[in-house]
Formats: structure tokens, C-alpha cells, sequence
């Protein structure tokens, strides 16, 4: 219990890091939201100036850092000037879209990494191996946003499958089933770009942390005894070599949030990706935090469960 | 008096979490000689050499050596005294970082406190290695090339770089073969002949305390229960572990001697 | 020939190494062990004491070790068997016991349940408790809940005498199982050990470089240097003063 006290502290700790350094940098990055007006000449630099001052841009770093933390402990997440709402119900509809992509992507590639890296382990040394790490290394070496490009370019040319979005028109008027397989369909490309993209290293752990197991003294021993291959494979060498996989199921659920950003934007996937880059170019500050925010603590509560999963899960650490 | 013996231990104890590994150990050791540490596992043999050595502080209690408290040291003088206490594993394999060659790993210590320049620390490890009996040609050879034996022959040259003091062997020959053992234990005899080291060996194996030690102490549950010079005690043991100890090692001899 | 016995004939190991060189590991190794007894084999560290128990149970990878010979189980030969039929074999007719303990046992799974696997293997569901009883481990829950490591030395080697007998084997191979054990303890197994040859009428092959031990508990005793078996006889013959391998 106190373990867990004390990794939520760090990781608020962090938090408050990362919101000061988002703070510092857009400050030292040129210009804000009204800056835009400024090449406009039927705005006047006063009518600016007087903007910002509304907005409390003007105020010393100090005071607007404050305020905005005050702000957040009361659960309001400040003002998109860019989209002329409040930042909360902004991210929400969002935050949903993205989840379910990145959701579904993990869920998959992990569901595929795993049988396969253990395969993987067992065939080690022989050619359908090697095969099977360069195919691996070559999907490693192709950038997520060519991949993503080239399914567009099919997605355009073939029609089987629509070039962006979540829904197609007139969604809402479907039955329930359809309106899933609607969403399903238009999943299908992104995911399929993601999954491909996750797909190299989760695979890689998998073969590596099974590999020595299947190498270690215990499988010997239980051969020796004359237990089945399959039966030791999934009953005894796969909870030994979990340990690094949790971990890193960890890191997959912190990046839950960030892993699809940029995929979105050029997929046309409605989710956080497309509103974060219009924030940024519209310099809309307080946008930009509460996505920066959002996706860090998504990062600190991952890795935070994937410890305690850990914990949970190894004798060796959790009884000394 | 602690303090008037070359070591001095007293009222010793370790807790851990609660539990005490070691309780109220108090002995002496004269300079020169060699006490064997005996008993079962889990009596705190270990314990009591990690405290010795400064990898464990003592929960309470004092530690003499050459008429200084060790315990009321400030770290810049403790560091200094680790060179006079080194402390030697029980598996050389895994005591000594299997891709550093002998000569980095005999040198570390002096590299550590900057002691010499690289040359001189390689006549050094030129010396050391001669000292316990290896070729100095063997001085850019990895240690996982060297066999159980010769690593640990590795391990005391390293020990023995600062010119410490007091060695302790914790289990340092479990494992070894016979003819392995013998040579160690022979070198061992020998450096202490002709430096005058002291040693605390522990070890379960009562036949080679038997051999290299002048006095043996055994350990149950953290407690030294009996400490008397090795002819005494193989002649009169008092404590019923020790009893059962001789027994056993008895049984497993094959001349009658304790094996 | 004996049946229950094993019996190997110039068995012979090579290990094809990293630059593509053949390293003899075992040279002709030939000898008998009979029903009920315990035969020992002596040997320094890196003789191929352990390549040698691997290779009785068949389990040296095919690349890089390479076996020829002849190991017969109860007439049954067990170099060309099928791996399938070795499944079966192994720990029901002929079973290893580990030198280290601790790397032996799946540091993640309970005691209970990886003596229960062992008999599980061959179709047995029960008799744990008893074999707990046989090789001396209380069947508390303190004992059966544990993990490896919450163990003592002495009982996690119980526990992996007990995984080695679960099927009561006609055959047990004992890699050093004795090392880093204490005095009163080896005498214990040692005892455990004959009480079993009496009581089960199983066999061992008993690997050691203790002689004390050998002398205490083996009827017979091989000399293994590099390789090869130099020298056999009882204890006192191989062990007595004036022959090599006194101390």
C-alpha cells in the first residue's frame, strides 16, 4: 500500500513537471492564440492587446500558472479559444474516438504478438525463424505514416474500404448491428496501420522472454519429468517469462493516448490527433495543455498498474 | 577488552525487517590466526561477514580491528578501512564480471581509490597473479575463460591488492573440486605464513575448517553457542549442534577423520 | 542382462562448438547399474558428469551435442527412441534430479503445484501428501503454498527428490545433490536415498565429488576423468589410501 502511495506521488510530481515545461515552452515559443490577428489590417494592434488582456494572456507566468492549476483542481480545464468552448466537452467526444482506435489496435497486436513470439521461441534456428525476423525487421523499417499512406492510396483506388472517417453519412439512422459494423469498417484501415506498426517489438519481447524460459534449467527439469511440450509451454514457461511482458503491456496502455496522433490526422480518424494538430497551429494554449496533460497521465496510470500487475503477479518480488 | 585483540566483536546483532539475523555476537581474533565459522543454513554465518566486511551496518553492537572502533567511523575513514577487511564470495563465477580480464579485475581496487598509475597497476596485477599461483600471461585473458578454480584464485588476488588485513572467505570453496580445494587452501595457508593475514573462514564443511582453522565458532540462529580452539572442541564438544555436526561429518569421512 | 537395470554401452558424446570444432565431451562410457542399488559416479567439475546424466535421459540438443552409443533402460534402448515415447519415459521409468535446486524450480509456480505436475505428467492426480511423507517434507501449507525461493536449501532439494520420484522411476539420476548442503543434512538424504533403494526397490546414480558421501551410500563407484570411466570398484577400493583419488 505504501508502494502504491508513493509511485502516485512521483507520478503527480511528474505531472506537475510536465504542465511547468509545457508552460515554459509555450512561452518561449513565438507569439499566442491572437498573433494571427496581427497580420490582419482591419485589426488593430490595440484590439489585440486588449484581447489578450480579456483573456489573461498578458498576465506574469507565475499568475497564469496558478490560475490554471486552481482551475484544474476545481475540474475546469480552461477555454479553447481556437473552438470557442470549453475545453472538457472538446476532448471528450475525441478522447472516445482515439481510445477506440488505439484500443482495438493493442488489443489486436497483442493478441497476435503473443502467439506468435511464442512460436517464434520454438522454432528458433531454423529457417522459418529467420523468415520470420526479416519480415519482422522490414515492418520495423517502414515508417507508420508511409504504411498509413499506401492503405489511403489502396483505400481510394479499390473502394473496398472508406478513405476517412468514423462514420459514413447517415449513421445514425441505422439499426444498432449495422451502426457497429459501420464503425468496424471504417476502424479497419487505421487499426490494421497500427497494429502493423506495434506489431515488430511487441513480438520481438515476446520471442525473447519466452526463448529464455524455454533455455532455462527449470524447462530441463520439467522435460525430464516427462511433461507434455504444450502443457509446458502455457502452464509453466509462459507465466515465468511474463515478467518483462507485463511491463511493457504497461508502456502500451500509457500510450494509449499518444501512439495514434498522427496517424489520425492523416487517416481522417475524428480523434484527439486532428484537434491537437489544429490546436498547436492555432496556438490555442489551452487546448494544447489539457491534450499534453491527458496523454502524461494516461503514461503515469499505465505504467503505475503495469508495477502493481507486476507486484501482483511475481512471488519473487511481492514476498521477499 | 575488544579493543586489545587484533579483532574485537562485541554484542554484535543485524535485524532485518524484524527479524534478527544476528543477536548479541560477541569473539576475538588474534592477528595471524584463522577462526572457521560453522553452522546450518540460515544462522547468520553471512550475515556476520557482511557486517565485518561494511556491506551490512550493524543494528547495534561494536567492531574493533587493530584497536579502532569501527563503528564510530565517519565514512571518509570507513572507506579507508575497507581495505583492510575484504570479504570473498562463494561463486567465483558470478563474484567476478565474466567480461573483464584478469588484470581489470585484479586492478579495480587500486583504479577505484586511484591508487598508481596504469603502469604500476599492471606490475601489480603481475605480482598478485603470481602471488596466488596464476601466470601473469594470463593477465589479458577473460575471466569466464578460467576455470572455477583459477577464478577463484582470481578473487583473492583481487582481495589481496590493497593488502588488507583480515579476509573473510564466506563458502568460498562449496563447489570446488578436491585437488581445486586443496590447492586454494594451500595458497591460503601459505599467504597467511608469509603475511601474517588473518582469516575468518566460514564454510558448512567441517573437514576443511578442521584443516585450515586454529579455533572454530558455530552459529544457530544467530548465536555463536560455541567457541573453542579445533583440537578442544573435537575432542569435547559441548553444544548439541556441534555434536550433531562432528556426527555428520564423521559419517561422511572415509578415514575417520571428519570429512 | 538384469532387466530393471540400465545398461550403457560405449556411449559417446561430442559437442559441436561455436567455430565448427568437435569437442569430445564423453569417450566409450560403458557400465551397468542393477535393480536396488546405488552406483556412484565420481568425477571432477567439467569431467561430463552432467552431460553424461542429460544424455541417459536423452535430453543434449541434437544440434550442437552429437550421442552415439547404446542406453538401455530395463532393455528398452532410449538413444533412438521417438520423442514422444521419451515423454513417456522420462519420469515414470527413469528420472534426473537437478545439481542446483533453486534454478531447477519454476520460480513462479507453488511447490504443490509443481510436484502435482510431476505426477500429473503420468496420468497421476493424487498422492502428493504421501509423497511429501516419503522424502521427509512436512504437508503443511507453509510448505505446500510456497514459492521457491521461501524455501531452505535442504527442503527445496526435498522437493526436487520428490518431483524426481513422483512416478516412482526404476531409475534416479542425482546430479550433485548434495552440494551447499550441510553435514547433518547430507547424512539425512543419504539415508533418504537407501531407505528408498529398500523400500521402493528404485535405483540411483548417485553424481558426486564427495567421496565421503559415494562411501557412505554407493555400493559401486565410477571414476570419471574427462570423459572417460578410469576407474570402478567399491568405495574402499577406489577411495582407500594410496589409490589417486585419496585425498
Amino acid at each position: 500500500m505504501r508502494y502504491i502511495g508513493r509511485r502516485l506521488l512521483h507520478g503527480l510530481l511528474l505531472l506537475v513537471a510536465v504542465s511547468l515545461l509545457s508552460f515554459v515552452f509555450a512561452d518561449l515559443a513565438p507569439g499566442d492564440y491572437f498573433s494571427q490577428f496581427l497580420t490582419d489590417p482591419t485589426v488593430s494592434p490595440e484590439t489585440v492587446a486588449a484581447l489578450r488582456a480579456h483573456s489573461g494572456l498578458d498576465r506574469p507566468f507565475p499568475v497564469r500558472y496558478a490560475a490554471w492549476v486552481a482551475s484544474v483542481l476545481r475540474g475546469d480545464f480552461g477555454y479553447s479559444l481556437a473552438f470557442n468552448s470549453p475545453v472538457g466537452p472538446l476532448l471528450w467526444t475525441r478522447v472516445r474516438a482515439t481510445l477506440l482506435l488505439t484500443g482495438t489496435a493493442t488489443l489486436l497486436a497483442w493478441l497476435i504478438a503473443l502467439p506468435l513470439g511464442i512460436w517464434n521461441a520454438t522454432v528458433r534456428g531454423t529457417w522459418c525463424d529467420s523468415l520470420s525476423q526479416l519480415l519482422l525487421s522490414f515492418l520495423l523499417s517502414i515508417p507508420d505514416l508511409l504504411l498509413a499512406i499506401v492503405f489511403l492510396m489502396l483505400a481510394v483506388e479499390t473502394g473496398y474500404f472508406p478513405a476517412g472517417g468514423m462514420v459514413s453519412p447517415g449513421w445514425s439512422s441505422l439499426s444498432a448491428p449495422r451502426r457497429v459494423c459501420d464503425v468496424a469498417w471504417h476502424l479497419a484501415l487505421p487499426v490494421a496501420v497500427l497494429v502493423l506498426g506495434m506489431l515488430p517489438i511487441l513480438v520481438r519481447h515476446v520471442r525473447a522472454s519466452m526463448a529464455e524460459a524455454i533455455d532455462s534449467p527449470f524447462a530441463l527439469s520439467a522435460r525430464a519429468q516427462g511433461i507434455p511440450r504444450r502443457r509446458l509451454l502455457f502452464r509453466h514457461l509462459l507465466p515465468a517469462a511474463a515478467n518483462p511482458l507485463v511491463s511493457l503491456a504497461g508502456v502500451s496502455l500509457g500510450t494509449l493516448l499518444s501512439a495514434s496522433l498522427l496517424i489520425e490526422v492523416v487517416m481522417g480518424w475524428p480523434g484527439l490527433g486532428p484537434l491537437f494538430l489544429e490546436a498547436i497551429m492555432a496556438r490555442d494554449f489551452a487546448l494544447v495543455l489539457a491534450v499534453v496533460m491527458l496523454s502524461a497521465s494516461f503514461l503515469v496510470i499505465g505504467n503505475l498498474l503495469a508495477d502493481i500487475l507486476l507486484y501482483r503477479l511475481d512471488p519473487r518480488i511481492r514476498i521477499k | 577488552m575488544p579493543a586489545d585483540s587484533f579483532l574485537g566483536v562485541r554484542g554484535l546483532s543485524k535485524t532485518f525487517a524484524g527479524r534478527p539475523a544476528i543477536q548479541n555476537v560477541t569473539f576475538s581474533l588474534e592477528r595471524g590466526r584463522t577462526l572457521g565459522l560453522v553452522g546450518p543454513s540460515g544462522s547468520g554465518k553471512s550475515t556476520l561477514a557482511l557486517c565485518l566486511s561494511f556491506f551490512e551496518t550493524p543494528t547495534s553492537g561494536e567492531i574493533w580491528l587493530d584497536g579502532q572502533n569501527l563503528c564510530r567511523l565517519n565514512r571518509r575513514q570507513r572507506s579507508l578501512m575497507r581495505a583492510d577487511i575484504q570479504l570473498i564470495f562463494q561463486e567465483p563465477a558470478s563474484s567476478l564480471n565474466p567480461r573483464f580480464t584478469a588484470a581489470q579485475i585484479v586492478t579495480e581496487p587500486l583504479l577505484i581509490r586511484g591508487i598508481g598509475t596504469a603502469q604500476t597497476r599492471l606490475l601489480r596485477a603481475s605480482e598478485l597473479m603470481a602471488t596466488v599461483g596464476l601466470s601473469p600471461h594470463a593477465l589479458a585473458t577473460p575471466a569466464l575463460e578460467f576455470s572455477g578454480g583459477e577464478r577463484q584464485r582470481l578473487a583473492i588476488a583481487r582481495a589481496l591488492a590493497l593488502q588488507p588485513k583480515l579476509l573473510i572467505l564466506d563458502e568460498s570453496f562449496s563447489g570446488l573440486d578436491l585437488s581445486v580445494e586443496a590447492q586454494v587452501s594451500s595458497l591460503l595457508l601459505d599467504l597467511q605464513q608469509r603475511h601474517g593475514l588473518t582469516y575468518i573462514l566460514i564454510s558448512h564443511d567441517l573437514a576443511l575448517v578442521w584443516r585450515l582453522a586454529g579455533e572454530i565458532a558455530v552459529m544457530d540462529h544467530g548465536s555463536i553457542v560455541e567457541h573453542a580452539p579445533v583440537a578442544g572442541l573435537l575432542a569435547g564438544p559441548q553444544h548439541p549442534l556441534t555434536i550433531e555436526l562432528l556426527n555428520a561429518s564423521l559419517a561422511l569421512s572415509l578415514d575417520g577423520a571428519p570429512a | 542382462m538384469s532387466s530393471g537395470a540400465l545398461t550403457v554401452r560405449d556411449l559417446t558424446v561430442d559437442l559441436l562448438s561455436v567455430r565448427n570444432i568437435t569437442v569430445p565431451v564423453l569417450s566409450d562410457v560403458s557400465f551397468q547399474v542393477a535393480p536396488g542399488t546405488i552406483v556412484g559416479l565420481f568425477g571432477e567439475s567439467g569431467c561430463g558428469k552432467t552431460t553424461l546424466a542429460l544424455a541417459l535421459l536423452n535430453l543434449l540438443p541434437a544440434p550442437p551435442y552429437r550421442v552415439r552409443g547404446s542406453v538401455q533402460l530395463r532393455g528398452f534402448e532410449l538413444l533412438s527412441a521417438a520423442e514422444p515415447q521419451l515423454q513417456r519415459i522420462r519420469g515414470a521409468e527413469i528420472s534426473l534430479v537437478f545439481q542446483d535446486p533453486l534454478l531447477a524450480l519454476n520460480p513462479v509456480m507453488r511447490v504443490r503445484h509443481q510436484v502435482a505436475e510431476a505426477l500429473r505428467a503420468h496420468g497421476r492426480h493424487d498422492g502428493l501428501d504421501s509423497l511429501f511423507g516419503l522424502v521427509g517434507l512436512p504437508a503443511t501449507p507453509r510448505m505446500l503454498d510456497a514459492y521457491p525461493h521461501q524455501l531452505s536449501g535442504g527442503e527445496r532439494q526435498r522437493v526436487v527428490i520428490a518431483q524426481a520420484l513422483a512416478c516412482r522411476p526404476a531409475l534416479v539420476v542425482a546430479d550433485e545433490p548434495f552440494t551447499a548442503l550441510d553435514a547433518p543434512r547430507v547424512v539425512e538424504l543419504s539415508s533418504l536415498f537407501r531407505d528408498l533403494v529398500e523400500k521402493l526397490q528404485i535405483s540411483f546414480l548417485l553424481i558426486s565429488h564427495s567421496p565421503g558421501v559415494l562411501a557412505r551410500t554407493a555400493e559401486k563407484v565410477l571414476v570419471m576423468q574427462a570423459g572417460r570411466i578410469v576407474d570402478c570398484g567399491t568405495p574402499r577400493q577406489v577411495f582407500g589410501k594410496g589409490t589417486a583419488h585419496a585425498r
